[in-house]
């Protein structure tokens, strides 16, 4: 380059070169450009496209997951609905089974309370008659002068039926729980226990009055102190049982505890006798539970709500 | 214009720069290719440079844009950018040129 100035045909030379560069910039019919160290190749077309292809893929793209989305959705809906449906089903059922097993406890109680009254109207009081007609037999015999030892053994063997069978039906139904209440039922039950079981001590704490003790209570509060009771004689090798019953709060709380050996509740198979007791206060509308703890003891926990047994 | 063009006996040398296989470089060079055929005959020497191989000639010769074709003799020089599509913008610089 000189460092002439340029002259006006120069000038206008370079004018025109520039704008042949712009017209062909501007008709994009430019390949690359010659920079100061490289090259750098314009692909316009091909972007552009490359552009438009990519954009429309992703739009595509979209769409695609956007019905893939409403797809999953409307599964789900679907899903959710099933399952909605299966849940209610399932509550049905297991209502309708509560119902039954409930239906089949006071079933069991009825028909108990029948044979009891079988039993006192047919062999008790036959068996009555019989020991009555004994003794008198037993005495017309002393007095004819004959030797009565045989009929006297008679006698007691059956004086000792007659206390079996009223064993029996006290066991099955003590008349005492329909004729003088749950509190004297409870009183007897642990009487009757200690004289059964001397070496066990029972020690009984009631804190309620016998009207506060709603009826549909009674009989299920009455067989889990049964049940636990005879739970601590067979298995727990105790020397003291403790049944209180009290009033907590808005529950009825019954609580038998033993000072026994315990046991493992995960390695004890689950007896009739402890899911029982649980089902029994699940069924009347409260909650049962048990506790143990290898050489610590037994709790046997029932509770109600007042309200609840009062609906019932 | 298919009539021998005017170049007043000279020879026309022409350089055209390209860059690589490009498609308007292609193209550039098929354009030329019938421009000369149709217009110059063997009064025209064109040489094709791939500015990917010959890039300092590129700058020497001031060349910023491919496709670029330079004229370089007879006459001041001129370059003509683009895929010489059009024969007739084509021509037209280069008698211009040849005109003055």
């Amino acid at each position: 380059m000189s460092d002439e100035k340029p002259t006006y045909e120069e000038l206008q030379s370079r004018l025109d070169e520039a704008e042949r560069v712009i017209e062909a910039i501007r008709s994009d019919q430019v390949d690359a450009v010659v920079g100061g160290k490289s090259i750098y190749l314009l692909r316009l077309k091909e972007m552009e496209e490359a552009l438009r292809k990519s954009k429309d893929e992703l739009e595509i793209r979209v769409q695609e997951r956007t019905s893939e989305l409403s797809e999953a959705v409307e599964r789900l809906k679907t899903e959710i609905e099933l399952r909605k449906q299966l849940e209610e089903t399932l509550r049905e059922s297991e209502t309708r089974v509560r119902f039954f097993a409930s239906q089949c406890l006071t079933a069991q109680e009825t028909e108990r309370k029948r044979i009891v009254g079988e039993l006192h109207d047919s062999i008790a009081s036959s068996l009555a008659a019989m020991k009555f007609r004994v003794v008198m037999i037993a005495e017309e015999t002393k007095q004819r002068g004959d030797n009565p030892e045989s009929m006297k053994d008679l006698a007691t063997a059956l004086g000792e039926t007659i206390t079996e069978v009223r064993r029996i039906m006290d066991d099955l139904r003590p008349s005492i729980l329909d004729d003088l209440g749950i509190l004297a039922a409870m009183n007897s039950l642990c009487r009757e226990y200690q004289n059964t079981y001397s070496h066990i001590l029972v020690e009984k704490r009631i804190e309620i009055e016998g009207h506060e003790v709603p009826d549909a209570i009674i009989t299920p509060l009455f067989r889990i102190s049964q049940e636990a009771m005879n739970n601590v004689a067979k298995h727990s090798m105790a020397s003291v049982v403790n049944l209180s019953l009290q009033k907590e709060g808005e529950s009825i709380l019954l609580t038998i505890r033993d000072n026994g050996q315990g046991f493992d509740p995960e390695k004890v198979k689950k007896g009739i006798g402890l899911s029982s007791i649980r089902e029994r206060a699940e069924l009347s509308g409260g909650e049962g539970e048990l506790q143990s703890t290898m050489g610590k003891g037994t709790t046997v926990r029932a509770w109600w709500p007042i309200q609840v047994g009062n609906v019932a | 214009m298919n009539s021998e063009a005017e170049t007043k006996g000279e020879t026309l040398v022409l350089r055209l720069f390209v860059a690589g296989n490009e498609p308007h470089s292609q193209m550039a060079m098929k354009n030329l290719n019938e421009i000369c055929e149709s217009c110059f005959k063997e009064h025209c020497e064109v040489e094709i440079l791939d500015v990917f191989k010959s890039f300092d000639v590129a700058l020497e010769n001031r060349i910023y844009l491919t496709p670029a074709l330079l004229k370089v003799s007879p006459g001041p020089r001129i370059t003509i950018f683009g895929d010489l599509c059009d024969r007739g913008k084509v021509l037209a610089a280069l008698e211009i040129a040849g005109d003055e």
